[in-house]
């Protein structure tokens, strides 16, 4: 990423953002967090919290083929999505590599949209060129912004938006003057909103407004990762490494514990027989260690011998103690087993270490 | 729409004449599709075989139905303008004396090339035939050498480096060393590293293939243009003419290259988009061309003194060829089979063999040349990566499917073996 971008959210984020806090994420620049990143990761636990999720990664994959392509691409078949539906899904390697993760929607009967954590433009656009199909990376053109938390549904009912609406699905409204797409496709349980640039500010400050009896803050990219780990969501860049040749073996769905995101009765999607072959000696569990220093990508050693390592390792507020996603050896996989990190002691549990923050409409 | 068969085989070069009889052995039902009017592909154009699977000529009863050899073990001759032709035969001793007019070192240095060459054959062999592991030791240099320079690590007459090299299809590529090596693993009538010509030529060999497959219940359409692929999911199911018909089979043999067979045939992406990537960008660039002309006198290649029972090399200039000669069936003609490097007119053919040949132009009574492509050598790929593809109950069995593009029939068989267990796993509930 060559240059760095300002969200169309950015003014409303920097009057917000006193400590004046930045960080680059996939060549945007967001706020790391506004005021006390914990206690923005526990208002979306407990009430209610907005984020810019511009810098996800959103390709439109359109053409008379698109669904025949990507049946190719992705790890399930589209062909049983119905349009405003969505489901969350992989990209492999030839050799059955994860190259990312993401959720495909389907806009219209030819019109798709790959929203995920990192952009594989590259990939996605050299394989539609194959079946004569246009794909554009949506940009500054459009924000996008997360509504996440108990009372999500209530702020956005507040706001004028009808929150019924189930997960994985999305809704195109015309909301008071504005068109915006309303979906339920994040893992934390909350709702998107996106809409054009020129629009963007006027959503922020309508969530923003109709938040404040919910005690509603925004959340910086802090307190979304400290999210994400709690969910068990591994991200890329952040926690693994996706394969960028297109024959890289490495990493395999098991081993970050995505191969729940297969559906190995779908024969087409590329890297399904190398993918479906590899071993599954290693698998993803979350773990929690002895106190609150965060142990990110460090060795876990079991009677001394190294049984796997950690991914990204944070202080979860809601846990109070530090917790990690880690890959470990399958024999070294059973929740409950000891090992240890940096010297002091790791527990392995089942992932998510929390179940996304619910959502009462009622 | 017909009958569903067993299997389809594209294509009724030897690759796909071999498959067909094989998968016959075993009792599938099989349909040969060929798009030209005429059965045997390149091998009709062929004069000499050096790569012949004995065990093809033996399991299809290929000498039973008409395969002999006019010549078993043809001795390597380099042409050179001095007049001082090399002559190489199978006995090192005498190659050695021969190569010691030139070169009193090259001579000492020939027995040495020649047991190594021989002897890492014998470890390859193995592994360019059957579908087993990578042997424990190829020398790493060779993995990375051309013959070029592997020749020149022993010798010093270039007279009989590129005599040697010839046998290379590109002597000056990374690699090509060990296209030497496959040339010494092969037992054609039985000897290692031997040339041999048959009686009638290549077209002697389509013809025992083309009986022996008949003869084992093997359907043939010729004129029968494969358009597409059908799959199953990510399997094969069968093809699409360009007639418009259909033809249903849970197993494929391609006798097309992998390149062909994916970007043509296949459904985009099939092949996974890193490889159909990769396919597109492979570029054909190697060409042979094979020219066949009838003389009404004997040619005098080298001088009356060489023997016919000899393939001439000729190295020095343009362009670089090999040829040899057999006596035709018609009374007082002769044959003088060509394959030269390249894609050289016929004009320029005649001229480079006029120089060692005088007057050859006028004894010509006949002629015809084809130019084919000449698939990439892949020594350090194992059969089954050559042979299977992505996908299931597909398979290739043409000359890309061989470490060296060559009329050997091995493609063909291992091909059918693999297919064979398909169709077995494929059975199992």
């Amino acid at each position: 990423m060559t240059s760095i971008r300002a969200t169309p959210f950015h003014g409303r984020a920097a009057a917000s953002n006193v400590l004046n806090l930045w960080q680059p994420r996939a060549g945007w620049t967001l706020a790391e967090r506004y005021g006390d990143a914990d206690e923005e990761a526990l208002a979306a636990r407990l009430t209610c919290a907005m984020a810019d999720i511009t810098w996800r990664s959103r390709i439109v994959i359109e053409g008379a083929r698109a669904q025949e392509f990507l049946a190719r691409l992705v790890t399930r078949d589209p062909a049983a999505l119905e349009p405003g539906t969505a489901f969350k899904a992989l990209w492999l390697s030839d050799q059955g590599g994860v190259r990312g993760a993401g959720v495909l929607a389907r806009h219209g009967r030819e019109t798709f949209q790959l929203v995920s954590a990192a952009s594989d433009l590259d990939w996605i656009a050299r394989g539609a060129a194959l079946f004569d199909l246009r794909v554009r990376e949506v940009l500054e053109e459009e924000g996008m912004l997360a509504v996440v938390g108990p009372y999500a549904a209530k702020v956005l009912e507040a706001a004028g938006l009808d929150p019924a609406l189930e997960p994985l699905t999305l809704r195109k409204l015309f909301w008071r003057g504005l068109d915006v797409t309303l979906s339920r496709f994040g893992e934390h349980g909350g709702y998107e909103i996106a809409a054009k640039a020129d629009d963007a500010p006027l959503v922020w400050d309508r969530i923003a407004k109709a938040g404040r009896p919910y005690a509603l803050r925004p959340a910086g990219l802090a307190a979304m990762d400290i999210l994400d780990i709690e969910a068990g969501v591994p991200r890329p860049g952040r926690d693994y490494t996706p394969a960028s040749g297109g024959f890289d073996a490495a990493p395999t769905p098991f081993e970050l514990g995505l191969e729940s995101l297969i559906d190995e009765s779908h024969t087409l999607f590329n890297g399904r027989a190398a993918c479906l072959a590899a071993p599954r000696t290693r698998t993803r569990v979350g773990i929690e260690l002895d106190g609150d220093t965060p142990m990110p990508h460090a060795p876990l050693l079991r009677s001394g011998s190294e049984v796997g390592h950690t991914l990204h390792s944070l202080y979860s507020p809601a846990l109070r103690r530090a917790i990690a996603l880690a890959v470990v050896d399958n024999a070294a996989a059973a929740p409950g087993t000891v090992l240890t990190c940096g010297g002091v002691s790791a527990r392995v549990v089942e992932v998510p270490f929390l179940a996304h923050p619910s959502t009462s409409s009622g | 729409m017909s009958t569903p068969h067993d299997a389809i085989v594209i294509g009724g070069g030897i690759g796909g004449l071999v498959a067909a009889a094989y998968l016959r052995q075993t009792g599938a039902s099989v349909v040969l599709l060929e798009a030209d009017e005429a059965l045997g592909g390149a091998c009709r154009k062929a004069a000499m075989l050096y790569a012949l699977d004995p065990r093809v000529v033996k399991e299809l009863a290929l000498t039973r139905r008409g395969l002999k050899f006019s010549q078993r073990d043809m001795t390597l001759v380099a042409l050179r303008q001095d007049g001082r032709h090399l002559v190489l035969g199978r006995d090192p001793h005498e190659a050695a004396r021969a190569v010691a007019a030139y070169s009193p070192a090259d001579a000492a240095a020939y027995k040495h090339y020649h047991s190594e060459v021989f002897a890492l054959a014998r470890a390859m062999r193995p592994w360019w035939w059957d579908d087993t592991a990578a042997p424990e030791h190829v020398p790493a240099k060779l993995k990375a050498m051309s013959a070029h320079a592997y020749l020149a690590s022993h010798f010093e007459t270039e007279a009989l480096k590129s005599a040697l090299a010839f046998d290379a299809a590109q002597p000056l590529a990374p690699g090509s060393a060990l296209a030497l090596v496959w040339r010494a693993a092969q037992e054609t009538c039985g000897l290692q590293g031997a040339m041999a010509m048959p009686e009638g030529g290549g077209a002697a060999l389509a013809g025992a293939l083309i009986a022996a497959a008949k003869e084992m219940g093997a359907e043939f359409r010729t004129k029968a243009r494969v358009k597409a692929l059908i799959l199953d999911g990510n399997a094969a199911a069968g093809v699409a003419l360009d007639s418009g018909e259909t033809v249903f089979a849970p197993v494929i043999l391609s006798s097309l290259s992998r390149r062909a067979t994916f970007l043509d045939l296949a459904p985009a992406a099939s092949a996974g988009f890193a490889e159909t990537h990769r396919l597109m960008r492979e570029m054909q660039t190697e060409k042979e061309t094979f020219v066949a002309l009838t003389l009404n006198a004997a040619p005098t290649l080298g001088g009356a003194q060489l023997a016919q029972a000899a393939r001439f090399v000729i190295a020095e200039g343009e362009p670089v060829l090999e040829a040899a000669v057999a006596a035709s069936a018609s009374p007082g003609q002769y044959n003088l089979w060509i394959r030269a490097k390249g894609t050289p007119s016929l004009d320029a053919v005649i001229a480079q063999l006029e120089r060692f040949t005088p007057l050859l132009r006028s004894r010509i009574v006949g002629s015809e040349s084809v130019t084919r492509d000449v698939a990439r050598a892949q020594l350090l790929k194992p059969a089954r990566e050559r042979i299977a593809t992505p996908i299931e109950g597909l398979f290739l069995c043409g000359g890309e499917a061989e470490p060296v593009e060559a009329l050997s029939g091995r493609a063909g068989r291992l091909a059918a073996a693999l297919a064979t267990a398909y169709t077995a796993r494929r059975k199992k509930p």
